[in-house]
């Protein structure tokens, strides 16, 4: 049995697709204005990946930022039930998660069976956020990708008194300008990312570890602060990006033998 | 012509027709997120000023403005003879500098001088927003600061200015002419961008006229927001650089009941306000 989950985000559109209880693909490509398509590109670069026909699949479910309607997917799931889900399929146990998109932050704590206990969220203002990243890391002409990594080397505290994009981008150009070393005014940038999210923690609480997911979640600058500033351990699940459109896929599997036995 | 009275002090003699004058130079530096300001005065009127870039330091950027304020008074004085009050975000680094006194201090200071019978003045700089309320004597009662978020400062106007391919007066000049005024609902500027740019690609009705005085009304509710929280009694003194703005200025008139004053170089409030402090200080 074959089934796909799709997740169109905000920034990027991703595919897993599951053979009964195993990930047998997946796939990833950056939405440009038209979700539908992507969407159907992305799918193919999945099914092509696994070797099958669009037609083998058995259920397919979506989710993702505006809720498209997918004219293949049966049903079409919340972001956070997606996400849940998603993380649920590698840590089945009670805990809390913290997506951290390409526009908003959210922290969400989970039962062991993937279902919502609590919720917060953070879109209205883009501070922390993947949005944020690229726009700090482009100013200081370093690759998105790679400021993580940079910013271990720090030996510098730097302290920034917003969280704001352009307040902080001002900031770190200020500091460039001074001769402060990069990886120092990066580490400065993702602890006031990571103080952004621990107060979005604290209002829904959480135990021994963090699972980390979205696009930033790749970052280690950005997780390496959020474990020093929470105190816990920060879990990052091989392939974070894909979270939602495996949670999606769980989902689409779930109603299938739901609607079987029924 | 001027004669140096004592070289350890500042005062000058001015010899004017047959009398001798004893008048006192002062100096303010303004050193902000995006330009630095000197201003010289002498017995509290202005001499000369100079606006310019910020420099690898603050002291450097301080020293050179007002060596460039000196200059064009053709290098009368010198350095020495003029007692200097540093001011604004990056003040204190302006060790050469008889004192430090913060932004708020130095435009209600100024603002209370130009108009004495003003009690709310507004400050709006590169980065950081102020509503000020102030007593009779210019002293400061209240006083609200946003420097925590983008969406109510100058730099809002800077990043939509970025966006829309206009000068910020060309931006101003074209909002004059709007027959509609969109509302903007983001309060964050990255996300009120998008708003903007779904904006112009979905309705072909809306001119750009219309979109900048949307632009400007968002933020001018959020300016407005920050003044109601001094309170607004009388007539507002606009300082900084965006009370150059006539678009925004509009945009905010229209949601007030009391008028904006605007002095003639808003940037300039803050170091004209350090180098009056300078005077009072001596």
């Amino acid at each position: 049995m074959f089934f796909a989950g799709v997740d169109i985000g905000s920034r990027a559109t991703k595919v897993v697709i599951l053979e009964d209880d195993r990930i047998i693909s997946h796939a990833i490509d950056y939405s440009g204005f038209e979700s539908l398509k992507s969407a159907y590109k992305v799918l193919d670069m999945a099914l092509d990946k696994a070797s099958i026909g669009v037609d083998l699949l058995d259920e397919v479910v979506s989710t993702g930022y505006g809720r498209i309607k997918l004219p293949f997917a049966s049903k079409n799931i919340s972001d956070l039930s997606s996400h849940a889900m998603g993380v649920n399929w590698h840590y089945p146990q009670k805990l809390t998660l913290l997506d951290i998109g390409g526009q908003d932050i959210k922290a969400i704590r989970i039962n062991e069976r993937g279902r919502l206990l609590n919720f917060v969220m953070n879109d209205k203002c883009a501070g922390g956020t993947g949005r944020f990243l690229e726009v700090i890391a482009d100013v200081l002409g370093v690759p998105v990708d790679e400021a993580g990594d940079l910013s271990l080397g720090s030996t510098k505290e730097v302290s920034f008194t917003s969280i704001c994009v352009l307040f902080v981008k001002s900031q770190a150009v200020t500091f460039r300008r001074e001769g402060m070393p990069v990886p120092d005014i990066l580490a400065g940038v993702f602890e006031s990312v990571a103080t952004q999210c621990s107060n979005l923690l604290a209002k829904v609480g959480y135990d021994n570890k963090i699972i980390l997911t979205g696009g930033v979640a790749a970052n280690v600058g950005v997780a390496g602060k959020l474990k020093e500033k929470t105190g816990v351990e920060i879990v990052i699940p091989e392939n974070p990006q894909l979270t939602g459109a495996l949670g999606a896929a769980a989902v689409a599997r779930r109603k299938y033998f739901n609607g079987k036995r029924g | 012509m001027y004669l140096k009275r004592n070289s350890q002090t500042e005062i000058y003699a001015k010899i004017s027709g047959d009398y001798l004058e004893v008048v006192m130079l002062t100096g303010g530096i303004d050193v902000g997120t995006n330009a630095v300001k000197a201003v010289i005065l002498e017995d509290g009127k202005l001499l000369s000023y100079y606006i310019g870039n910020l420099a690898k330091s603050d002291e450097e950027a301080g020293l050179i403005a007002m060596q460039r304020a000196l200059e064009k008074i053709e290098n009368r004085f010198s350095m020495s003879d003029i007692v200097v009050v540093s001011t604004g975000t990056k003040g204190k680094g302006v060790t050469f500098a008889k004192k430090f006194i913060t932004a708020p201090c130095a435009i209600s200071t100024s603002a209370h001088a130009l108009y004495p019978g003003a009690r709310t003045v507004l400050e709006m700089g590169a980065e950081n927003t102020m509503a000020i309320k102030i007593r009779e004597d210019g002293s400061i009662n209240d006083m609200v600061y946003n420097d925590k978020c983008s969406a109510g400062s100058g730099l809002f106007l800077d990043y939509m200015a970025k966006t829309a391919n206009l000068t910020l007066d060309e931006m101003s000049t074209v909002s004059l002419s709007a027959k509609t005024v969109p509302t903007i609902t983001s309060t964050c500027v990255i996300f009120a961008e998008q708003e903007v740019i779904s904006l112009v690609n979905e309705n072909r009705d809306l001119s750009v006229g219309d979109i900048v005085a949307g632009i400007y009304a968002s933020l001018a509710v959020k300016v407005v927001g920050l003044l109601m929280q001094v309170g607004i009694a009388g007539e507002i003194v606009f300082s900084g650089g965006v009370a150059n703005n006539r678009g925004f200025i509009h945009s905010l008139e229209e949601r007030l009941d009391v008028p904006i004053i605007t002095p003639e170089n808003p940037q300039l409030m803050g170091a004209f306000g350090a180098a009056l402090f300078a005077r009072d200080q001596a």
